[in-house]
């Protein structure tokens, strides 16, 4: 059962990239929505999620979906972390959200056990041996992190609840996820289905 | 005796050295074969037991790796499908994927789909052209490179449309099931294969 509150989530307020405070529903443009929400600018996982995301924003652009990655840390970690994976000019918005009124309203995790806790040891050491580097707290650090994909009537397609550090969402689900949302959206449209 | 202990740990450090696993493996099998004289002559049974073990573990995985390794050979028919349709893929990745396939040939006017039919597979077409037809009336047309049952397969839904072979098709066949059990084990593949649904998907609905 998804728990997302839609009116919190898109009244929150939230800091992009060129420092200007705007609400997060600004961003989700017409069409579908995918909203990665990230643990803390400097954890190892979430450089993990954003570096296995990144190859893939191409083809949610394709698919007609707006990206938007959310973090809660300062503005110069957000600006950090733009830097370091290079995401100036790929299709997404990066965004900090510093009172994580978005991470409530998206039901998102946030606790002592998911950040100390077995799971989130594997994911760090997972993390780790794969080159990510921690760069150290740059934002909320019990902050778990998940995605919502929203379809163009702002309906849940796909909630995922990160139970732990390195716990995200695998890009093919997302992808997955909006493949459908696309098929789905041209059957409504009439497109015969084959 | 202790020639052969000198001798494993040269092995030993120089397979800690290489950075190439392939290497690392065969150092380390080397290295476990020449502490054997060492063991069976003072009666270790334990280690020998244990080091038998190691060995074969990596000469199984040497033998993989050599495997993946191969180069890959492609059919002219698989390179230029492979070319057109699925260059997102690995060339073995793509070979694997293949295998699973079955090709088809139909003549002019056979039914690829009908119109109602709950669609279990993917098809590919590799020649000819088909004709999208809702009760009767051609609405679209697909050609050679193209994939037919991709909404289905995306939304499990049934067909609404039938698919006809305009002249002779030529194609290839997936069944679902089979499909997804071999994606369920091939992340990487299914990562490359959803682009190639996802940009086949755009490009017919641009120009529906």
């Amino acid at each position: 059962m998804t728990r997302v509150d839609f009116e919190a989530l898109g009244r929150a307020n939230v800091v992009t990239a060129a420092g200007q405070e705007i609400a997060l529903a600004s961003l989700f443009g017409t069409g579908p929505c995918l909203l990665a929400f990230l643990r803390h600018f400097g954890c190892v996982a979430c450089s993990e999620q954003i570096t296995r995301l990144s190859p893939r924003l191409r083809e949610l652009a394709q698919l007609g979906v707006a990206v938007v990655c959310v973090g809660n840390g300062e503005k110069r970690y957000l600006d950090g972390f733009i830097e370091r994976h290079a995401l100036s000019d790929k299709h997404v918005h990066v965004v900090s959200d510093v009172e994580r009124a978005s991470f409530r309203a998206a039901g998102m995790l946030r606790s002592w056990w998911s950040v100390f806790g077995p799971r989130a040891l594997y994911g760090e050491l997972r993390g780790r041996g794969a080159g990510h580097q921690f760069r150290g707290i740059e934002g909320d650090a019990l902050q778990q992190g998940g995605v919502v994909l929203l379809d163009a009537d702002r309906q849940v397609a796909l909630h995922y609840v990160g139970r732990a550090t390195g716990d995200y969402a695998d890009p093919n689900l997302v992808v997955g996820a909006a493949l459908q949302l696309q098929a789905r959206a041209a059957l409504r449209k009439g497109s015969p289905v084959v | 005796m202790n020639y052969f202990v000198h001798v494993a740990n040269v092995l030993f450090l120089a397979s800690y050295l290489v950075r190439d696993i392939l290497w690392l493996r065969f150092l380390t099998i080397v290295a476990g074969t020449a502490l054997l004289p060492y063991y069976f002559a003072n009666d270790l049974h334990a280690p020998i037991a244990w080091n038998a073990v190691f060995i074969l573990i990596n000469i199984f995985q040497v033998k993989v790796l050599l495997l993946e390794r191969r180069p890959v050979t492609m059919t002219e028919q698989q390179e230029r499908i492979y070319q057109t349709v699925f260059r997102a893929l690995r060339p073995r990745e793509f070979l694997k994927l293949f295998q699973l396939a079955t090709p088809r040939r139909l003549d002019d006017g056979a039914e690829l789909v009908a119109q109602g039919e709950a669609l279990d597979r993917l098809l590919l077409i590799e020649a000819g052209t088909t004709a999208v037809e809702v009760d009767g009336r051609a609405i679209a047309r697909v050609g050679a490179g193209r994939f037919v049952g991709e909404m289905s397969y995306l939304t499990g839904e049934q067909a609404s449309a039938s698919v006809r072979a305009s002249g002779a098709v030529q194609l290839f066949e997936w069944p679902r099931d089979t499909l997804e059990q071999f994606l369920a084990k091939q992340p990487e593949i299914r990562s490359a294969l959803q682009l190639v649904i996802g940009t086949d998907l755009a490009s017919k609905l641009k120009t529906a």
